[in-house]
């Protein structure tokens, strides 16, 4: 049987400014129900890719080359996903059907397909009372109300946790496999875009190509035994929420409600979850960058949360952290050799002036930057450049606890490969002990030694990195893992808000096991077996999620 | 090795403000205007023109006018630029009712400040200062809390905790200087708002005393003794003098641009 012939076809497609040569001799073919992702760095042209393939050019940009598309049938849907401000949802909706009743029935199938709860209350609203996870499931479902043969979609639901970004492009594929449409996703790797495609192109210096072998991923070494140095006992963190100036009630905010671990001498320990869960908050309180933690920190047996700020900041040289957006983490106005040096010069005063010019120059050569960079400022810094800077100051004073808190987040495959490598070369050398706060399931997997899973504050599972790899038993973490692997999360709808985490467990609304107890009683964490503990009323019931 | 001048990637902070705001032409001309405003009183006086001159005596009135509007906008620009900060450092309930008592009050038809006291408690210079300062106050608080919430609370100032570095440290080191500038840029038009206000206090007659000339007592003497020709320049120098104050702010928001994360 031979193939069906390609829905969309570009032969020796090249785009160019006048300025510059944006893609070079391209050559792509989608066939029906195929799922194809570009990827590529940032500024690589995939926006332009995808423009040029569905005929939208802007002004000062020429192309060349023959693009072959279905007649009129051909969906972009441009990066962000905008909503037209002004109009509500079903007035949208019957711009694209053409006629109100089919575009409210036809908004309400979609929106309820892409599991938006009460979707025929919402087609009243205007885009911005939209909460950002529905807006995206509103451009998607508007884009496929539309019936297109080829949609093109630019870095779609980017922004939103990993589990429900990889649900929705799960939805996506499942769609144009029913539907025989040819659908293209473009994006970071780190969006995802990769997940749930049939073949995947990665566009790089004008080329598009297939993507190059992947090396060995990186990986932790084995556990280290030994009493722990790092023991966290009760935390909780808490955020005061004023009322108004005429005395509305005062509120609280639980941001981490009781979480005890232990972290031993050259171990790992990775805290997972989504945005909100409180993995960010929980790391910053360990190193006491918090006010309002209440419970016990115990560094080498000592509360940090306890002793003199003075005091603490004796101990601080020990104590290191990597913040997510590695540039802003630098003061715009100094050069990255001066701040290092004034980390060190804080923390480390014993050592002297012309010394500590060596220190710096050796911190960051050894984090991967030239001699040069010194004299740089942030802003003169590409992200990775950045992130290498924050780990030179963080690994200058030779601390012996580093806690991470999505440090590589905002970077691109290689460059996180090459810093996760680096941080364990670290860990080899020095037995640095390490807190790495993710929402990578996979990075979590491989890193960690330990991993707890974290929702709405509270640690809802608890094993070895290889235990819960293969053998999760929270639907919650299982939804993580799917994400990770660009598989379909069991988990529908988005993260709950902070301030409305339902009564019982807080993954029930979400929950594909969820039942009426779930709403009653909040799950405690029970033993599943030595060292894999597991807060869900099911975890026995069957793995069918 | 050369710190090359335009090179993008070496170029300091302090350059790069300088480089943003020479490129916004209109604020190096509102710089020249400014200047040339200031300077022609003493200039005319110099050539000694026949005294009782519309013309000369609006030109007269140039720097009076000017120093005038920059003491009271400083002073307001002070004030103004505490009252935020002390908000944003409060936090919590207390920079909220810091913030709704600002907003409440520059709802208020302020302008009027200035006349009220002068009709009042008799006209004088100092108590024309302090008014018209106070009217631009509340605009000048709500200015400084909006900046310095935004670029208060950066990420660095939690890394330079985290890098050992004492809070006073942070905020001297780090974040007072790096706020400076986009604070300028915030309170920068509280100078025309004084101005203004100033002017029309003297338009209606109960601005600068007597023996003081300013643009604002020009128009109304000129509108007292219906004479148009003698509205002319002193109105086109106020609004000369406006347009530059307000070409200079643009310049100087141009030169501290919000940073990408």
């Amino acid at each position: 049987m031979s193939a069906p012939e390609p829905l969309l076809q570009a032969e020796g497609l090249a785009i160019h400014s006048a300025a510059a040569i944006i893609v070079r001799d391209a050559h792509i073919a989608v066939r029906p129900a195929e799922v194809l992702a570009i990827t590529g760095a940032d500024g690589a042209g995939k926006s332009l890719l995808l423009r040029a393939l569905a005929g939208l050019m802007p002004d000062g940009v020429r192309m060349e080359g023959g693009v072959t598309r279905p007649e009129g049938r051909v969906v972009l849907l441009p990066q962000g996903g905008p909503l037209t401000p002004h109009q509500t949802l079903a007035a949208q909706f019957a711009e694209v059907t053409g006629t109100q009743v089919t575009g409210a029935r036809e908004a309400v199938r979609w929106l309820e397909r892409l599991h938006v709860p009460q979707a025929a209350r919402r087609l009243e609203l205007y885009p911005h009372q939209l909460s950002e996870g529905v807006r995206w499931r509103a451009a998607l479902a508007l884009a496929l109300a539309a019936e297109p043969k080829v949609l093109l979609a630019d870095a779609p639901a980017a922004g939103l946790d990993p589990t429900v970004r990889a649900r929705l492009l799960a939805q996506l594929a499942e769609w144009a496999r029913e539907t025989g449409a040819a659908l293209v996703l473009a994006g970071h790797t780190r969006d995802g875009v990769a997940g749930p495609a049939d073949r995947l192109l990665v566009l790089e210096n004008g080329r598009l190509n297939p993507p190059p072998e992947a090396a060995e991923p990186v990986a932790a070494g084995p556990a280290p035994g030994g009493a722990p140095v790092l023991s966290v006992r009760d935390l909780r963190v808490t955020f005061p929420l004023g009322g108004g100036l005429f005395g509305g009630r005062a509120s609280t905010l639980v941001a981490v409600d009781g979480v005890s671990f232990d972290v031993a001498a050259g171990e790992t320990v990775a805290l997972l979850g989504e945005s909100g869960s409180g993995k960010s908050v929980l790391a910053r309180a360990i190193l006491r960058l918090l006010p309002g933690a209440t419970g016990r920190v115990l560094w080498l047996g000592r509360d940090l949360l306890a002793m003199g700020e003075e005091e603490l900041r004796h101990r601080r040289h020990a104590l290191q952290a990597l913040f997510p957006h590695p540039r802003a983490t630098f003061d715009p106005r100094h050069t990255i050799g001066a701040q290092v040096a004034e980390a060190l010069a804080a923390l480390a005063p014993e050592v002297e002036e012309d010394k500590r010019r060596a220190r710096v120059a050796e911190a960051l050569a050894d984090a991967g930057l030239p001699a040069a960079a010194a004299d740089r400022y942030p802003a003169g810094l590409t992200d990775g450049e950045a992130a290498r800077a924050g780990f030179a100051r963080a690994l200058a004073p030779a601390p012996r606890l580093l806690v991470c808190d999505e440090p590589l987040a905002t970077l691109d495959a290689t460059d996180r490969e090459e810093l996760l490598a680096h941080l364990l070369h670290h860990q080899r050398a020095d037995g640095l002990s390490i807190v790495f706060a993710t929402e990578d399931a996979d990075a979590a997997c491989r890193i960690g030694h330990r991993v707890l899973v974290l929702l709405a504050g509270r640690v809802v599972e608890e094993a070895p990195a290889g235990v819960l790899a293969h053998d999760a038993r929270h639907p919650y973490t299982r939804g993580l893992l799917a994400a990770a692997e660009g598989g379909r999360p069991a988990l529908a709808g988005d993260p709950p808000p902070a301030l409305r985490v339902p009564t019982g467990c807080p993954a029930r609304l979400r929950c594909p096991r969820a039942r009426d107890h779930c709403a009653q009683e909040a799950p405690h964490l029970e033993t599943v077996r030595p060292g894999h503990r597991v807060a869900c009323h099911y975890w026995d019931a069957a793995n069918e999620d | 090795m050369d710190a090359g001048r335009f090179d993008p990637v070496m170029e300091t902070p302090a350059q790069a403000a300088r480089r943003r705001f020479a490129a916004h032409r209109p604020a190096v001309h509102g710089v020249g205007a400014l200047a040339v405003l200031a300077l022609l009183g003493f200039v005319e006086s110099m050539l000694a023109g026949p005294s009782g001159d519309p013309v000369v005596r609006a030109l007269d009135a140039g720097h009076t006018t000017l120093a005038l509007a920059l003491v009271g906008g400083t002073l307001a620009a002070l004030v103004g630029a505490g009252w935020g900060a002390l908000a944003v450092a409060a936090g919590g309930r207390l920079e909220r009712r810091l913030t709704q008592a600002a907003r409440g009050l520059a709802a208020l038809p302020l302008a009027l400040l200035p006349v009220l006291a002068g009709g009042l408690l008799g006209r004088g210079v100092d108590l024309l200062i302090l008014t018209v300062a106070a009217a631009a106050v509340p605009a000048a608080a709500l200015a400084a809390r909006a900046t310095l919430r935004a670029r208060a609370r950066r990420e660095y100032a939690m890394a330079a905790r985290a890098a050992g570095l004492t809070p006073a440290m942070v905020l001297w080191r780090h974040t007072i200087p790096t706020v400076a500038g986009p604070l300028l840029a915030a309170v920068w038009p509280v100078l025309a708002r004084a101005l203004a206000v100033e002017s029309f206090a003297g338009a209606v007659g109960l601005g600068a005393p007597t023996p003081v000339d300013t643009w604002g007592t020009l128009i109304g003497e000129a509108l007292a003794a219906q004479a148009p020709m003698g509205l002319l320049a002193p109105a086109l120098l106020l609004a000369a003098a406006l347009a530059a104050l307000n070409a200079v702010g643009d310049g100087v928001a141009a030169a501290f641009p919000e940073e990408r994360p």
